[in-house]
């Protein structure tokens, strides 16, 4: 008999909000030294797979939840064709929700956001790339970043730590009404599809940067962000919105877990920009939002609101349809609607130093969706930090807005290339 | 590298991705690949244009026939004949015949519609009731012994149809619910439905061990 796992707490909303012009699917890649070998890949794949068995499920029906159970079919790695974050279809995919991808010197893996997060992700890719590497026939000794793929995968892997960590309280705030945020308008491409734009700089240097500004690197990125979208949109128009940026929280910092599966919370930093505000002083007031908003108090209080609302009586004995349609309600409106941008930082990916001289850099790539039409991932390997925009609008101004502010202030060089969706090279 | 003057950036293409303009003096003429190139994408078409069609054609027709039948012959509403026919050839061309839908999903359509496509006929022909004392509960029993039959013959994948046979096995206590409401008026085939529900459910709960026991349990989860 298979095994089956409830899908957790925040998997649970993908599987509502998830249509064409929202894929649900993110991307993690490494870029390696050498061209990919196909079929040593396939045969990595095929052994690590076994290793994260709360990745190789399929998706099953149930009258009041959706569930995942066992998927023993085999998932065969694909050269990749399209745009990156291209929705998944479980039937063309053996029932599988992620799948492996590779194009010259870059390894992909994309997932559907229900199965895991940004860290399982990534955990996952680390391991895929030990056992490719191990079969072209290097000598790595690794200990500790990377999961080995032979080991039998312990428990606390596959809790749902949303689960373990939600404690019975009397006050549940719930949100009355969330104000709108700013939302980024642009003509979508025709035909749909997503354009990423990666940038690349010396992480080292821009941490370097931040510190001298008393600001993180996430604090200082998602400043530069809202100061070019608030001078290329709003500068010259009336807007009383705020530009609000999205920042998806590891909660294993706050909360001891080794969890495989999502265990992340949302934190919005958001504030009214004016013509007198400085970068310095959005980078204080995000400061202050994102330390304030990712205390373990405040963290603690959405856990407990989330898995109340999952567990409560009422929303268990709706049935499923009804439960989607109250959940793209409230994905919309608390989730989108709050929002101007998602900036996600995976941070900085430890590898094994016998894996990273197989490794030039990472890539993450964060889906567009249609109130969020341009999205921002970050993560950095070998001092290689990698800024990301996925997009599915033509307008680049934001973009490029950012990316000359931040050669402009740091004084550092950026290597920008593209995969031209919907552009000619 | 190349050198964008325009963005302050260093790009690996020709062009640059931000602002779209051409590098000025580039030092590499050569791009480096980084993606696969689009053009040659063949564009998925799906099945979308043809449902579209059927839903167009269907429109046509009956509206056609609704505008002819209150000119022609208003005493006589023959159209619900023909919309009733025309959804019911809707739903077999878009969803039974034209669509990526599990199988079970097909079978459990084709009763629906086919139940509603004969009852608006005998509705319409007086209301005789042989819709609801012999089509609807027959057909129900035909859907559940065709799932029953797709599940002994999958021994691997049984489980994705038990979502199916559930709803089918819960259908089959329809029929007794139409007698008891005074609808259906002959009880026989109505207790025959319900006798072979009944009996489904306790030959899956017999036959599969723990395990279709336990795909309920999975299946109404809370």
């Amino acid at each position: 008999m298979s095994r089956w796992y409830k899908i957790d707490n925040a998997g649970k909303v993908f599987h509502a909000v998830t249509k064409a012009s929202n894929s649900s699917v993110y991307r993690v890649s490494m870029i390696m030294k050498a061209p990919v070998n196909a079929v040593l890949l396939q045969k990595a794949l095929d052994t690590v797979i076994k290793r994260f068995p709360t990745l190789a499920v399929k998706v099953r029906k149930g009258l009041f939840w959706d569930f995942m159970v066992d998927n023993e079919e085999k998932l065969s790695i694909q050269k990749e064709t399209t745009y990156p974050c291209h929705p998944i279809n479980p039937r063309e995919n053996n029932g599988y929700l992620f799948r492996v991808l590779y194009f010259k010197q870059r390894i992909s893996v994309e997932i559907f956001h229900s199965l895991t997060d940004g860290t399982g992700a990534v955990e996952f890719l680390k391991t895929l790339i030990y056992q490719y590497l191990t079969l072209q026939g290097e000598k790595l000794v690794i200990d500790g970043d990377v999961l080995f793929p032979d080991e039998v995968p312990n428990k606390y892997e596959i809790e749902d730590s949303f689960e373990k960590y939600f404690h019975e309280s009397n006050h549940y705030h719930l949100h009355d009404k969330v104000p709108r945020s700013f939302q980024i308008k642009g003509t979508p491409f025709d035909p749909a599809g997503v354009n990423v734009i990666h940038g690349v700089i010396s992480a080292s240097a821009v941490n370097r940067f931040a510190k001298r500004l008393g600001a993180s690197i996430t604090e200082f990125i998602t400043a530069v962000l809202i100061h070019a979208i608030y001078s290329e949109t709003m500068k010259y128009g009336l807007y009383k919105e705020n530009i609000t940026i999205a920042l998806p929280a590891n909660l294993r910092r706050q909360f001891p877990s080794v969890t495989l599966r999502n265990f992340f919370a949302v934190v919005n930093v958001g504030m009214h920009v004016t013509d007198k505000m400085t970068l310095e002083d959005i980078i204080k007031t995000v400061s202050n939002q994102l330390r304030s908003k990712t205390e373990r108090e405040t963290l603690q209080a959405e856990i407990n609101r989330h898995v109340h609302l999952q567990n409560s009586l009422t929303t268990r004995m709706v049935p499923l349809f009804l439960k989607y349609q109250a959940m793209r309600y409230g994905f919309q409106h608390f989730g989108e609607m709050a929002k101007t941008i998602t900036l996600s930082n995976l941070g900085n990916i430890k590898l094994p130093d016998c894996m990273n001289r197989y490794i030039k850099r990472m890539e993450v790539v964060l889906y567009p969706t249609k109130n969020s039409p341009i999205n921002c991932g970050v993560c950095s390997l070998n001092d290689q930090m990698t800024i990301t925009f996925a997009r599915s609008i033509v307008e680049t101004e934001i973009i490029k807005s950012f990316f000359s502010q931040l050669t402009r202030l740091t004084g550092l060089d950026v290597e920008v290339y593209s995969n031209y969706w919907g552009e000619a090279r | 590298m190349n050198h964008c003057m325009n963005c302050g950036v260093w790009v690996e293409h020709l062009t640059c991705p931000l602002c779209h303009r051409k590098v000025a003096n580039p030092t590499f003429t050569t791009e480096v690949k980084w993606y696969p190139d689009y053009h040659s994408l063949k564009q998925k078409k799906g099945n979308s244009f043809v449902s579209r069609l059927v839903i167009f054609v269907s429109i046509v027709i009956v509206s056609t026939c609704l505008l002819i039948n209150i000119f022609v012959t208003p005493d006589f509403l023959w159209v619900f004949y023909v919309a009733a026919t025309v959804l019911y050839l809707l739903v077999t061309s878009n969803h039974t015949i034209n669509s990526s839908a599990h199988t079970g999903a097909k079978i459990f359509g084709q009763v629906i519609s086919l139940s509603g496509l004969l009852i608006v006929v005998d509705v319409l022909s007086g209301f005789r009731r042989w819709s609801v004392n012999f089509v609807v509960p027959f057909l129900i029993i035909t859907a559940t012994l065709l799932i029953t039959i797709i599940i002994l013959k999958k021994r691997m994948r049984w489980q994705e149809y038990v979502g199916f046979i559930v709803a089918l096995i819960v259908l089959g206590f329809l029929p007794v619910g139409l007698y008891i409401t005074g609808i259906a008026t002959i009880l026989w085939p109505c207790a025959i439905t319900t006798l072979y529900a009944l009996l489904t459910l306790l030959g899956m709960l017999l036959f599969s061990d723990k395990t279709f026991k336990e795909e309920l349990v999975r299946r109404f989860h809370i």
